[in-house]
């Protein structure tokens, strides 16, 4: 029924925007499955501690049985050794389950990456919001900061000063490795993350603040405060969700790519990025080894940014699709 | 002495009539041939073509002052004479004069040695090599801060009454325990202690000529002056070397040297599974081509699996590299605790870890099976590791049992090297399937050997840790002083100690082997504190010993292991037309 | 224009400044002694009391950050005065506790090389990823829009240190149509030097072309609907050269940004790409030099690469300005 029937007049229900885009997001398949890939991956990570019952071993233990100590200590049998003992097969020279090893990997790296994703956001925002609400010497200072910030080579300087961070722990008492590794990995990580956070909220709190709404709330009487985390804060969460959304593969790449050259976890702790160096040696003979870690990382990173530009499409109405 | 793990100098695995030839002065009737130049012609070689070695990293130095890495060791005899050397003819190593005439001769039982020099010795610019030279290659070593790198055994065995610091810093100083003969046809070295086995330390860098005129101290690095069969056309460090021939090189001045390639080319900068690769293949300029580097990993299966059609180019040889766990006296006190700790750590996976059976060899001493003298087969926790390398678990867990209170918290010490990480976490597994609670402690390997070695108060020592190391020469008293005498031990630093070993019983019998001057003795109670030292104190748990693998080019003859430095040898190489 | 110049250099300049001194910092936070690392080996207590006072690790932080800055202007001496003294050319950026060469020297050698890599891949990612997007936006809709599309996506998706291990192994190992990549001298042996970096050339290629097509399609699909093109349409100019000309020249300017960054950080080091390819360049030093514990090169190496990404910074947004009228005026 036509909502100008005059006869028959219908309430117009009036949608706000998170609605609109709920719709749109609701009806786009892609965001569906790529959601679901993700979740999926998640999940893994969660229920990772209930695969050992069902295997009957633990992802670091060593299998000898399995390999063959007179060929260079290769597993035994096809696609890296298979089995319905071992699902993904065997580590070489080790004999560990790749499929434990795997599923902990997730739940290790994920871990990392969310929790400096959280770290990162929660700085992100912050300064975004004060730098471009206020503007002048604030905005300045934070502009500054972010410049240094971005010039330093991120992957390079993460390596060198990871042993330095590791020692400042130690120091206070931490005992030294994976206690103090991955706390210096989830701040490492973050503080590299940040800006790219903090620019794109800076940039959208700059064109909020002359909005008429804005102006409505002053004159209200409104504090500074109020009007910062009560009026502009809650419009932000469509282009703080993109941006989220559109870093985080960063953020795991970065994870399995400082433990791939090494600072990251320490054995026996499983990781992607772990896994994926311990099997360069082997990719002529056990390709196998590499490709599951790699083929999960690029499936994951796909989901995330499929899920990204629906995100950002289902908010964005000029959208060019 | 400061011996650390890079080193592989070692002397006859195989020819072990060294062991029974002493170093009491002989009156030899008639000069073994084996002194004598030319070295004997390998078997279808040819002049000619270019050798090339491919390797993934440079030498540290090649400056004979500051070589202290066993294949460089042997690569730079291209150009570097010292005053004796090694020579490994059909599989048989012996030590040989190079610049020396003799072996040398002592007088009063290895204080004082003379060696009778060779006099028709030239440089690549056909200068000749004087006793003087030789004098002054030693002395310059002593500015060790300078010229860093090297062996310090000049300084630690030669007498030096005037303090002399070193030419550079001590210029009108002077060496007074090293006499040149007044025709400078021998010379003599005074020292502090008597060194029955002086002439193996004489192999090294430190006792080479080095006209004074041409010492570019740091820079000699660079571009030392050769005595050898090819000289230093070019290097740029970290990308390539170019040796071409010296012509001024007399083989028949050289019993231990060949040079049948035109040229030799070393590249540097590969990466390990690609040059792995390049060699397996066999294609293009690997045809023609070596590592001193490179050990076969990732393609060893295929290699193992398909034997016959690699046997002429793929060589598999134990190396004197010993691969051990060294347990903190100091921090583990009790004694059934280290004996368990021995029981839990299981051979079979850390083996395996590295690399099955063709990466080594379970050993139940730090001696390797080659050095008769030293060397018995004891148990160790009530078994032959050889046969059964495996935990024993029960074992350990009745030794825990005798010491209810005691520690079981471990810090394991590991590098961040190549299988190492593996290795350690096959320990920790083991470690734990007993009771321990281990944490891992993974340092880089630039500071690993300072890092463990602390012994500060207030450093927070290590309780186990992956150790290896490699015998300077092959007798025990290149292994086992270093490596178990609580002596070289300072307040800080444990040096190779890292067991912290300093029982009273065992420093007793140290004592009594001081005073031993025959080498076949000195060995066999050296190998009796090895032996109490592991299986009565659980000061160390021997694991393996390291088998090389290394494939070369089809079109290469003439490479062959060395004795003396347990490495792949390029000295006697040919390129086959 | 001039003004906004000096401004953003000096603004430049304060980053490095702050940059150097938090990577200077590393030589004091660290866990291991500096004059210890320096001294190598065969370390005795006084071999270590003279490093550190030949070093000048024993003034005070600011004096020795002091010389430092001034070493890399004006050069600088160590141990002045005596038999042993080094001068070190300007800039001066130390010597390697490794292997005692002039850090300057080390990044001399391995620019080439990340030069090398650097310009090869922008050329193609810039090439691939541009006319992947034009050829999505013109056709937009189609299957060669989605193919497109999905190229893109799945270079944006893929990491450099899987893709370049299994393109090795494909490529140069058992197809053996590549050679293994490196380096050497394209003065000395173009072929051979093209022949080593055509696989990671393609890989970067690739990988960061992603962005450059999405943008560029994004950019040409909303500048072909804006009033000016109409505009120019409806006054008759041709398909064409509304296409390349204001089209094109429009969305450049996103693009010429994300570009300046990538290459400034390519040519900083691409530390991973120069690990997982061999390739014997600024990258490579630099973790060389972290598993070494090697202070001198890790602050060089770290130094150099800040500079390329502030000067590629600076660059963009003067190129920003010649591109786009409107932040000219502003």
């Amino acid at each position: 029924m036509s909502v100008l029937d005059l006869d028959n007049p219908t309430r117009v229900l009036g949608r706000s925007p998170s609605a609109i885009a709920w719709s749109h997001l609701k009806s786009d398949k892609t965001a569906w499955v790529s959601a679901g890939v993700v979740f999926f991956f998640i999940f893994i990570g969660a229920i990772a501690p209930i695969f050992p019952h069902i295997l009957h071993t633990d992802p670091d233990a060593f299998h000898p049985e399995t390999l063959d100590e007179n060929m260079g200590a290769m597993p035994i049998g096809s696609f890296g050794g298979i089995s319905s003992a071992h699902w993904f097969g065997v580590e070489p020279r080790t004999g560990r389950d790749i499929f434990l090893r795997f599923v902990f990997g997730a739940r290790t790296s994920l871990s990392i990456a969310l929790t400096a994703t959280i770290v990162a956001t929660v700085i992100g925002v912050f300064i975004g919001l004060i730098s471009g609400f206020f503007g002048g010497k604030i905005d300045q200072f934070f502009s500054r900061l972010m410049e240094i910030v971005l010039a330093f080579p991120s992957i390079l300087f993460a390596l060198a000063v990871t042993p330095v961070l590791e020692s400042v722990l130690t120091d206070a008492g931490i005992p030294q490795g994976n206690a103090t590794r991955i706390p210096v990995m989830i701040f490492v990580i973050a503080t590299f993350g940040w800006p790219y956070i903090a620019r794109i909220v800076r940039g959208q709190v700059i064109s909020l603040r002359e909005r008429e709404f804005i102006e409505a709330a002053k004159a209200l009487g409104a504090s500074k405060w109020h009007l910062v985390f009560r009026e502009i804060l809650p419009n932000l969460w469509a282009p703080i969700l993109v941006t989220v959304a559109l870093n985080i593969p960063t953020f795991i790449t970065t994870e399995a790519a400082l433990t791939f050259l090494g600072a990251g976890v320490i054995e026996p702790t499983s990781d992607w990025g772990a896994m994926l160096l311990a099997s360069v040696p082997f990719y002529g003979v056990d390709p196998m080894y590499t490709f599951i870690p790699g083929i999960a990382l690029f499936i994951l990173v796909l989901a995330f940014n499929l899920l990204g530009d629906s995100v950002r499409d289902a908010l964005d109405p000029k959208g060019s699709r | 002495m400061s011996l650390r793990n890079k080193l592989m100098a070692a002397v006859g695995t195989l020819a072990l009539g060294l062991t029974t030839m002493s170093m009491a002065p002989t009156a030899h009737a008639a000069t073994p041939a084996s002194w004598v130049g030319p070295a004997p012609a390998v078997k279808g070689a040819v002049s000619g073509g270019t050798l090339t070695i491919l390797d993934q990293g440079d030498f540290e130095h090649v400056d004979p002052a500051r070589n202290y890495v066993g294949s460089s060791l042997d690569f730079y005899r291209f150009f570097v004479r010292t005053l004796t050397t090694y020579r490994t003819v059909n599989g048989v190593t012996e030590l040989v004069p190079d610049v020396a005439a003799d072996l040398g001769t002592t007088p009063d039982n290895g204080r004082t040695w003379t060696f009778k020099l060779r006099t028709n010795l030239k440089y690549e610019d056909g200068s000749k090599v004087t006793c003087a030279d030789l004098k002054y290659g030693t002395m310059r070593s002593y500015n060790d801060d300078i010229l860093d790198g090297g062996t310090t055994y000049a300084k630690d065995f030669l007498l030096n009454p005037t303090g002399f610091k070193g030419p550079y810093t001590d210029p009108t100083g002077d060496l007074t325990s090293i006499v040149c003969s007044a025709k400078g046809d021998s010379i003599t070295y005074k020292l502090a202690q008597p060194v029955p086995y002086f002439a193996y330390v004489t192999t090294f860098g430190s006792f080479s000529p080095v006209p004074k005129a041409k010492d570019t101290k740091q820079n000699y690095d660079l571009k030392p002056i050769s005595t050898g069969p090819y000289k230093v056309q070019s290097y740029n460090r970290g990308k390539n070397m170019t040796l071409v021939r010296n012509k001024y090189w007399d083989p028949k001045t050289d019993p231990a040297r060949w040079n049948y390639p035109d040229q030799i080319v070393v590249k540097f900068g590969y990466e390990q599974n690609a040059l792995e690769q390049q060699l397996f293949s066999d294609s293009g300029e690997a045809r023609k081509s070596m590592s001193l580097d490179t050990n076969v990993i990732t393609n060893l299966s295929e290699i193992l699996a398909y034997r016959p059609m690699y046997k002429d180019r793929f060589f598999s040889f134990v190396s004197p590299y010993a691969r051990y766990y060294s347990i903190n006296m100091d921090t583990v006190k009790d004694i059934n605790v280290r004996k368990a700790i021995q029981c839990a750590i299981d051979l079979k996976t850390i083996l395996l870890a590295a690399g099955g059976t063709n990466a080594g060899s379970y050993s139940n001493s730090l001696i390797p099976s080659s050095i008769s003298n030293g060397y018995r087969n004891f148990d160790i926790c009530g078994r032959d590791v050889h046969k059964k390398p495996e935990a024993q678990i029960a074992a350990a867990k009745a030794l825990l049992a005798k010491s209810p209170g005691a520690k079981m918290d471990l810090i394991l010490a590991y590098r961040d090297k190549g299988v190492e990480p593996q290795r350690a976490a096959a320990v920790q597994q083991a470690l734990q399937a007993v009771g321990f609670k281990v944490t891992m402690q993974k340092l880089p390997k630039a500071v690993y050997y300072t890092t463990i070695g602390q012994r500060d108060p207030g450093v927070v020592q290590p309780d186990v840790m992956q150790t290896s190391w490699g015998f300077d020469w092959a007798a025990v008293s290149g292994i086992v002083p270093a490596l178990l005498d609580g002596r070289t031990m300072t307040a800080s630093d444990a040096h190779s100690n890292y067991s912290r070993q300093n029982e009273p019983s065992l420093q007793l019998l140290f004592e009594k082997a001081d005073l031993i001057t025959d080498a076949a003795k000195s060995d066999k109670a050296l190998g009796d504190i090895d032996q109490k030292a592991i299986v009565d104190f659980a000061a160390v748990m021997p694991a393996y010993f390291e088998t090389s693998n290394f494939i070369v080019g089809s079109k290469l003859g003439g490479v062959k292991v060395d004795g003396g430095y347990g490495t792949l040898s390029p000295l006697a190489a040919y390129v086959k037309k | 224009m001039l003004s906004y110049l000096v401004r953003r250099i000096v603004g430049g300049i304060t980053v490095l400044a702050f940059v150097s001194i938090f990577v200077f910092g590393l030589f004091f936070v660290i866990p291991a002694d500096p004059a210890r690392l320096a001294c190598g080996k065969s370390c005795t207590p006084e071999l270590m009391a003279e490093i550190r006072h030949g070093l000048e690790l024993d003034q005070p932080l600011q004096v020795q950050y002091f010389r430092f800055v001034k070493g890399i202007f004006f050069g600088r001496t160590y141990l002045p005065g005596t038999e042993a003294a080094l001068h070190c050319t300007a800039p001066c950026l130390g010597y390697s506790y490794q292997t005692d060469e002039l850090v300057t020297n080390l990044l001399k050698d391995r620019v080439p090389a990340t030069l090398s890599i650097a310009i090869g891949a922008s050329i193609l990612w810039v090439l691939i990823g541009l006319s992947s997007g034009i050829l999505s936006a013109l056709r937009r809709g189609t299957w060669i829009d989605k193919f497109s599309q999905g190229f893109a996506l799945a270079g944006a998706s893929l990491q450099i240190y899987f893709v370049g291990l299994v393109l090795q192994f494909i490529f140069v190992d058992k197809l053996a149509w590549f050679h293994a990549p490196g380096y050497v001298s394209p003065f000395e042996d173009p072929k051979e030097w093209a022949l080593e970096m055509i696989l990671p050339w393609l890989t970067l290629g690739f990988l960061l072309s992603a962005i450059y097509a999405r943008l560029t399609r994004a950019g040409m699909i909303e500048v072909m609907s804006e009033d000016y093109i109409r505009t120019a349409r409806a006054k008759g100019l041709s398909n064409r050269t509304i296409k390349f000309k204001h089209v094109l020249r429009a969305a450049l300017t996103p693009i010429v940004t994300v570009f300046g960054l990538d290459l400034g950080g390519l040519l900083g080091g691409a530390v991973i790409t120069e690990y997982v390819f061999n390739i014997p360049g600024l990258g490579k030093l630099a973790t060389e030099a972290v598993t070494n514990v090697d202070l001198p090169i890790i602050v060089g190496t770290v130094l150099l690469a800040a500079i390329f990404i502030v000067v590629a910074n600076i660059l963009v947004d003067l190129l920003y300005m010649v591109l786009d009228p409107k932040v000219r005026l502003s």
